[in-house]
């Protein structure tokens, strides 16, 4: 846990560009920012406070808490980004702490992007941290100002 | 992908009910079962997490079924590992081919080599694969295993 880096992000001891967009006793989310090259716009990150690696070891109100940010995420990002669709995604390979990897999808979007290759499209918005904190500003009113769901 | 409720094979499915091994599992707001491959064996291990409602994404859910998804979701996955053998279990959201709620959940084996990891793990030659009989047989398994309250 000491060197997860989701535990370090929610601990603020390396704060997320952009600031956190939600975060409550169960659940935090915040955009996600590469090293060294810019972020896709829309590829936002929804984790578990508790340092637990899947879906398989929530608890029932971690398991509903995650449900219900992915959506209210989801419909703030359709509504601040464009996006026709916002695609959610569990990997969990790499860093045993959960985290679900949600990317707006944009309109124009080439097929052969599409899916697990929509960071790749090289048009795709893409922004540095003035771009990020602009767009995580417009989530986190979103997010506030409604109940996030239709 | 913009199917009405009418003409979307979810919705068909659901109300049919008439899917291989049967519903694994369903209550008032969300539906999973075992998906099945007609064209060659199917990899065992591979379900999915649907709404009871038509609609198309996870943003148009109400709070009450965005909270049944993720419970949803970690019981299957649960399941996969205790029924199935799993040691890791995806999840993934597209909705491009239909636009009916539907979430992909899928187990990854033990030693399974990586370049078979993700929406890979079924091109691996030594992943368990079956047909009607074996598919129906996990589907009981994790029907059984979900039907304890306490999974």
């Amino acid at each position: 846990m000491g060197d997860c880096l989701f535990c370090t992000i929610q601990h603020a001891e390396k704060p997320p560009v952009g600031g956190v967009l939600y975060e409550d006793e169960l659940v935090y989310a915040h955009h996600y920012v590469p090293e060294n090259r810019p972020a896709y716009l829309g590829h936002v990150m929804v984790e578990t406070k508790r340092h637990i690696p899947d879906f398989a070891g929530l608890t029932p109100d971690e398991a509903q808490a995650v449900g219900l940010l992915i959506t209210r995420l989801s419909s703030a990002l359709k509504t601040c980004t464009g996006a026709e669709k916002v695609y959610a995604e569990f990997y969990g390979e790499v860093t045993p702490h959960l985290h679900v990897h949600l990317m707006a999808r944009y309109p124009e979007t080439p097929q052969e992007y599409l899916r697990w290759n929509l960071s790749d499209w090289p048009d795709a918005p893409r922004g540095g941290e003035d771009e990020v904190t602009r767009l995580c500003q417009q989530l986190h009113s979103a997010l506030t100002s409604t109940s996030g769901v239709s | 992908m913009n199917q009405t409720a009418e003409e979307c094979p979810i919705c068909a499915k659901q109300q049919s009910g008439d899917v291989v091994g049967g519903p694994i599992y369903q209550d008032d707001l969300v539906f999973a079962h075992h998906v099945f491959n007609t064209k060659e064996p199917t990899f065992l291990g591979y379900v999915r997490a649907e709404t009871k409602r038509h609609v198309p994404s996870f943003a148009e859910l109400t709070p009450a079924e965005a909270q049944a998804i993720g419970m949803l979701i970690s019981r299957l996955s649960r399941a996969l590992k205790e029924c199935a053998g799993a040691d890791h279990v995806y999840a993934f959201f597209y909705g491009d081919h239909v636009a009916h709620l539907h979430v992909h959940v899928f187990a990854r084996y033990p030693g399974t080599p990586e370049e078979f990891w993700r929406e890979r793990v079924d091109e691996w030659s030594q992943s368990p694969k079956g047909g009607v009989e074996e598919v129906a047989a996990l589907a009981q398994r994790m029907r059984a295993y979900l039907a304890d309250g306490a999974a």
